[in-house]
């Protein structure tokens, strides 16, 4: 027996944290000990995800189902955007995971299920590229089985529809909310979701809303049932010209991050005078007079991450009581030698400059 | 300095730094909820899983690094892929050692539960796997493939289908 084979679980698991999924399938082809330690050590199936998506392969199902591994991260049909309600393809995709069941903790599908078997580890679920409109079709259908009105236990629920959800899918979601309460992130890129969503009887304790657009401002009103545990807000894709926050019941937020997509048109995001945010990051490529409004308003303020640097950006951040360090990516070429002196050496902000492929995330 | 005796499993006696001793949390366990008294002369701590040769080398690691502060670890942290490239020269060099040492050091660390170790050791290893050919890794080991063409061919397929997470 080899060194490594003859190491207590828990030194084993040690070194697997330290490698990557690659190395870990590497390691997989050693032999076959190995194949067996690598393929059932509970920080390895960490570093890996399942996949089928190509349902009308038999061959590529049996290697899913033939296979000694165990997974803990299931990719099914995620790169659809369409959806087929087959019962063959529903069969097959059941049987995957009944076979993983006990050990399935992340799940990304693009379907729903009719029956479903108990995943009872499973703590994130990603409904990518449904098609909620079939379901509005068959609701009935969807009601009483769906995947997520069964699975309660989730910590972090994703919803990416390409279609606009309408009034019974809402109920559907709706219905699922109101059992899932250990839920912390939640994901959406509808916010119509929530605005004629009724979260009076969830009890969920959301600690960070993902946010993929934003086209509704009652929406944020999902926010405000969460005013004390609600810690980090991101908005991925900001589509309105103007957004102005209901200042009463915006929540107690620590971090607030902005990420521009294609567009770059937000003019303001108006924050409450006793506002709690303490990190604000903005990873737009330009930092116009309004962002610097924006942050002159964090009077809490103590972390800045942005993409460049712009004079006034710093002269913004310096109004901020609490700031301590400006994280930034490239400085602007306007900024003179003399306005660099002044920011080396004023000294209460410490400026970081981060690698040109550094991600703000 | 207030020192204290501890027993390899060969039965030799190793005197040390009390300080140094209480790197391992193992020990801390034994003298604090067993008794054991850290003033008695003639008090012993058995270490019955650990040789002289190893626990040598473990006191040596606990002497260098007695003073170390106390890594702090966060739930993003225990997500994250942990870096192996910054094991200090002086770790480097103390390692360097053949694998059968390595590995007994691992056992040990995890025995002695000594957090700093079991990261460095468990590091060198992983080092030892990453970014290398299943063939690689053989001859790195010193293992024989007991796959047949036919089930390298099948755990080969079978990675196709996986991604890293």
């Amino acid at each position: 027996m080899d060194l490594l084979s003859a190491l207590p679980e828990d030194a084993f698991n040690e070194i697997a944290t330290y490698l990557s999924g690659k190395d870990v399938l590497n390691s997989s082809i050693v032999c076959k000990r190995w194949y067996q330690m690598f393929g059932q050590s509970k920080e390895c199936m960490k570093k890996i995800a399942a996949k089928y998506t190509n349902y009308n392969r038999r061959k590529d199902l049996n290697i899913l189902l033939l296979s000694n591994r165990k997974y803990q991260n299931i990719k099914l049909g995620f790169q659809r955007t369409y959806y087929i309600r087959d019962s063959k393809i529903e069969e097959n995709i059941r049987s995957i995971l009944k076979k993983f069941a006990d050990t399935i903790v992340t799940l990304e599908t693009s379907h729903d299920f009719q029956r479903i078997c108990s995943l009872p580890k499973l703590k994130e679920l990603e409904f990518n590229n449904t098609n909620w409109n079939y379901y509005t079709k068959n609701a009935n259908y969807f009601y009483s089985n769906g995947l997520m009105t069964k699975c309660t236990d989730v910590k972090k629920l994703s919803i990416v529809s390409p279609i606009a959800i309408d009034e019974i899918s809402i109920k559907i979601v709706q219905k699922a909310l109101t059992n899932m309460r250990n839920l912390k992130l939640l994901t959406v890129n509808q916010l119509k979701l929530f605005e004629y969503l009724d979260l009076s009887e969830c009890h969920f304790r959301l600690e960070e809303a993902d946010f993929q657009s934003f086209e509704t401002v009652p929406g944020m009103n999902i926010l405000q049932n969460h005013q004390s545990t609600l810690k980090v807000i991101k908005l991925n894709r900001v589509h309105l010209d103007e957004i102005v926050l209901i200042l009463s019941a915006f929540p107690k937020l620590h971090t607030f991050h902005i990420r521009h997509g294609v567009f770059n048109n937000i003019r303001a995001i108006d924050f409450p005078q006793n506002t709690s945010i303490k990190n604000f990051i903005m990873s737009a490529y330009w930092t116009n007079i309004n962002h610097a409004r924006m942050i002159m308003k964090l009077k809490n303020l103590k972390h800045l991450k942005v993409y460049s640097l712009y004079w006034r950006t710093f002269c913004a951040a310096s109004h901020c009581p609490e700031i301590k360090t400006i994280e930034y990516q490239n400085m602007d070429n306007n900024i003179t030698e003399d306005q660099k002196t002044q920011m080396a050496n004023y000294r209460r902000i410490q400026l970081i400059k981060q690698p040109t492929n550094h991600v703000y995330t | 300095m207030q020192t204290i005796k501890l027993q390899s499993s060969d039965n030799e006696i190793f005197e040390c730094d009390l300080a140094v001793a209480k790197c391992s949390a193992t020990i801390r366990t034994m003298l604090e909820d067993l008794g054991i008294d850290e003033n008695s002369e003639d008090e012993v701590v058995p270490l019955p899983n650990v040789n002289s040769a190893i626990l040598r080398k473990v006191i040596q690691f606990c002497t260098y690094h007695k003073d170390d502060p106390v890594p702090s670890s966060t739930d993003d942290d225990e997500n994250k892929e942990k870096r192996t490239d910054d094991i200090t020269s002086w770790d480097a060099d103390f390692l360097k050692v053949d694998q059968g040492t390595l590995f007994e050091l691992i056992l040990a660390a995890n025995y002695l539960d000594i957090r700093s170790l079991l990261d460095v050791t468990c590091k060198t290893v992983a080092n030892m796997i990453k970014g290398k050919t299943p063939d690689e890794i053989r001859k790195t080991f010193n293992i024989k493939n007991d796959f047949t063409p036919a089930e390298e061919e099948q755990v080969r397929k079978e990675n196709t289908w996986c991604e890293e997470k």
